[in-house]
């Protein structure tokens, strides 16, 4: 012992014997609490890892043991329930949740018969009330497709939650239970932010935009200008003219550069030629990303008379404009190879000749 | 002064130079955690749902190339199949003296291209264009040797869209690598850089290109790296992210607006360390002109690289990083403390330089002087003993925090037997490796400052791994 705690033995040998000793204790009270320190984390390292493989074990075994009644009753549902113990039920619900998300509508539904003969919903209604965010999770997916609506006040608490993504997930499930109660309570999550989902964005916008114009607008009203931007492109992903009026209104109040180009990207792919003119009237932004956007969207809406209209943007000073007017050109109707040579032999400007030569040798059209 | 109370002090402020280091270890550790924690709850509720929700920005990765005839097709084949929407491949052909372009015009069919190529920073002369007739997103820039910053430089003029992802050409991607890295460009659009975390790739399985299996090491080199790379790469640089101080973005894979880059004047040609050079020059100018930004970090592992499983080469490599740290520290010295510097100026900087670039000269002066004060008895054996004692906690314990932490989240090592092997390189990189870790960065050091000429570094690797 003498040997491991010299302070009590012996003197450092520095000058000042009090400081010596005391850098000493100082030491040796460093290496004991940093080494047990070490010792503990790797003593948590290795308990965390034996009780990961335990649990995984009991796991695979559940899962061995309950995954053909699931099957079975994916098919059939079995006339009487079985009977799961306490300590059963929330493996089941994962067990189910996870089948749940691999098979098609009818199978679901025989499932969802299921999970009601068991009684299922009100042990996901527990589970959202729980302090795990992976229970609270599994909760609200489980309700979500059970579509609950007896938990409809519990799921709406947690669209409130400081953690986004739990908040994305209920503001998911209140839709798929019910669209057109849900949307406009639900459209301050789908806001632009640090934590934000937008696959989940898009999936939830998916189940009924429509439901949903007013408080978007409002919503589009408060972003800046970068999250209306990717608002306005998940819409415009939905395929769904619903919103056009929308764009075209707020197109009208004028709003940021980034929003306009967006909102010429959505009308260039859900629009028609009721929109070429408020399109056009864009080439000539002075903001090089509206002039590209508004281009590229001619290319898409635009008729054969539109070439006058993009020529003068081969020559503009952004190279991202020049690019989409020449791919634009291409794309309007009846345009001939005949035709884009003579435009390019037609123009004096050096960088609207080059931009046109790379973009016919890109369509295997160059002379 | 009496040499007992000279070494008073000298051993008083060492012991207090550990103590700092341990509890910013822990600050950041601490965060790492925090950070993970937050990334895995998003992940878990769905937000990493990793299929493309159509607002993915379109990516030019640049893959600058020089004499890599024998691997080149096998990495723009793998860099094909990444799993992203919108993307195009650049490789730039750096004068190789090698056919990295002849096999390139020939297993991707390329043909000349009338580019309308725009000089946005200023490079070697590029002698042309070639485009793939059979892949339309893939072009190669072959330009005159200028090193891999002009190369890249290169493939940043000629990139087309407003991300650039650099890759070297010996990185192992996953097919979702990309899809993961851009996720805070999307959800935050003041993000101008992003990093992904890099993992050793010696003992995994690569099947064309990309990772199938991960795996330890067979050999003790590379499995000491791994234990190092969790906790100096990993959890140690992940704290960063959220103070907004990550200060290296990694070569072997990171994402960055091209506008910004360019605005900064693109990878300087004179360093070593490009990557951590720009990266802290973004910070500097960034600051300077009062822009607000995001420099951040993916904390899955999205690229791994293969470790040296040679002293020679592990030497040359460390070698390299010191010096690149330290160009990269006094090129940008001006960030220091200055008024608008910020975490990256205030924290971030100053923990570079005196526990990453200082660290090596504390470690080796604390060897020396313990032992000599020993062998001339201005302090007692047991003194120096303790002190030695002291020094293996302080690593022992960073490890197993660093563990701990892969334990809590990744868990990328699942059998009993790979933690055992971890363990096992937790405590034997502290009776050799360490030291000579230490000894190849004072090595790095004194050739900086005898500043010999920088020049493409060259890696003697194996690929045992790739399939």
């Amino acid at each position: 012992m003498a040997f491991l705690f010299p302070s009590f033995t012996a003197s450092s040998g520095l000058a000042d014997p009090a400081a010596g000793q005391a850098l000493l204790e100082a030491l040796i009270a460093f290496t004991v609490v940093v080494g047990a320190l070490s010792a503990l984390l790797a003593l948590a390292t290795v308990a965390l890892r034996l009780f990961h493989n335990t649990r995984e074990q009991s796991r695979k075994l559940f899962r061995e043991r309950w995954e053909p009644l699931l099957f079975e009753a994916m098919i059939d549902p079995p006339a009487q329930a079985p009977v799961l113990s306490r300590g059963e039920r929330k493996p089941f619900l994962e067990l189910w949740m996870s089948v749940q998300s691999h098979i098609r509508e009818i199978e679901s539904e025989n499932l969802n018969r299921l999970a009601r003969a068991l009684g299922l919903e009100a042990d996901a209604l527990s589970l959202i009330r729980s302090r795990s965010l992976e229970n609270r999770l599994l909760g609200v997916n489980v309700l979500a497709t059970l579509r609950t609506r007896a938990a409809w006040d519990d799921i709406e608490r947690l669209i409130h939650s400081k953690i986004h993504p739990l908040a994305l997930r209920a503001a998911h499930a209140l839709v798929r239970i019910d669209p057109a109660r849900a949307f406009p309570g639900v459209v301050p999550v789908l806001r632009p932010g640090r934590e934000w989902a937008p696959v989940q964005v898009a999936q939830i916008l998916r189940e009924g935009a429509e439901h949903a114009l007013e408080a978007l607008s409002q919503i589009l009203d408060r972003s800046q200008p970068a999250e209306a931007q990717h608002l306005i492109r998940l819409l415009s992903l939905l395929h769904n003219t619903v919103i056009l009026p929308l764009l075209r209104e707020r197109m009208r109040r004028g709003t940021a550069p980034e929003e306009l180009a967006e909102i010429l990207y959505a009308l260039g792919r859900l629009g028609g030629p009721a929109d070429l003119e408020r399109v056009a009237g864009h080439l000539g932004h002075e903001h090089w990303l509206v002039r590209m956007k508004a281009a590229q969207a001619i290319g898409q809406i635009g008729t054969s008379g539109d070439d006058v209209r993009l020529i003068p943007l081969l020559s503009d000073q952004s190279w991202w404009v020049r690019y989409r007017a020449a791919q634009s050109l291409m794309s309007l109707p009846g345009m001939s190879d005949t035709r884009l040579r003579a435009i390019r032999e037609g123009l004096t400007d050096r960088y609207g000749r080059d931009i046109m030569t790379q973009v016919l040798a890109e369509n295997g059209a160059a002379a | 002064m009496s040499w007992q109370s000279v070494a008073q002090i000298f051993l008083w402020l060492v012991f207090l130079y550990v103590l700092a280091h341990t509890a910013i270890h822990l600050a950041l550790n601490w965060l790492a955690w925090l950070s993970v924690r937050r990334h895995r709850q998003w992940m878990l509720a769905g937000g990493g749902l990793l299929s493309p929700s159509g607002l993915e920005p379109p990516i030019s990765l640049i893959v600058p190339a020089y004499n890599e005839e024998h691997t080149i097709v096998s990495t723009v084949r793998s860099a094909m199949q990444l799993a992203y929407p919108d993307f195009e491949i650049l490789v730039v052909n750096d004068g190789s003296k090698d056919a990295t372009l002849a096999t390139l015009i020939e297993a991707f069919d390329l043909r000349p291209f009338p580019e309308a190529y725009r000089v946005q920073i200023h490079t070697e002369r590029v002698r042309g264009l070639w485009w793939s007739a059979s892949h339309r997103n893939l072009r190669v820039v072959d330009k005159e040797n200028g090193g891999k910053a002009d190369a890249i430089n290169a493939g940043i003029n000629a990139a087309r869209h407003p991300l650039v992802c650099i890759v070297d050409a010996d990185s192992v991607l996953m097919r979702d690598s990309l899809l993961r890295v851009v996720q805070p460009f999307i959800t935050d659009p003041l993000t101008v850089a992003c990093g992904g975390t890099v993992r050793i790739a010696n003992g995994c399985s690569v099947t064309a290109g990309f990772l199938t299996d991960v795996g330890l090491p067979r050999t003790l080199l590379p499995l000491l790296q791994v234990m190092e790379y969790m906790r100096a790469f990993l959890f140690g640089r992940m704290g960063w992210s959220p103070l907004n101080g990550l200060l290296i973005i990694s070569g072997a894979f990171g994402v960055m607006r091209k506008s910004v880059v360019i605005e900064a004047g693109g990878y300087l040609r004179d360093t070593i360390g490009e990557d951590m050079e720009l990266v802290v020059r973004m910070h500097r100018l960034l600051k300077q002109r009062r822009q607000p930004y995001h420099i951040t970090f993916v904390p899955d592992p999205i690229v791994w690289t293969e470790a040296p499983e040679d002293l020679r080469t592990l030497k040359n490599q460390r070698v390299r990083w010191q010096r690149g740290l330290a160009e990269s520290l006094w090129k940008n010295r001006a960030l220091l403390f200055s008024r608008r510097g910020g975490t990256a100026g205030w924290l971030a900087f100053p923990f570079f330089l005196l526990f990453e670039w200082l660290s090596p000269v504390v470690e080796y002066l604390g060897y020396l002087a313990t032992v000599l004060f020993a062998v001339f008895g201005v302090i007692n054996w047991m003194t120096a003993l303790w002190f030695l004692l002291a020094a293996l906690a302080f690593a022992l314990f960073l490890s197993s925090f660093a563990l701990l932490l892969e334990e809590l989240s990744y868990r990328l090592y699942p059998r009993m037997s790979q933690l055992g092997a971890l363990f096992g390189a937790l405590v034997l990189e502290n009776f050799g490796y360490r030291q000579l870790m230490a000894w190849y960065r004072l090595v790095g050091m004194a050739k900086w400052i005898t500043g010999r000429q920088a020049r493409w570094g060259t890696m003697q690797r194996k690929g045992a791994w790739q399939r």
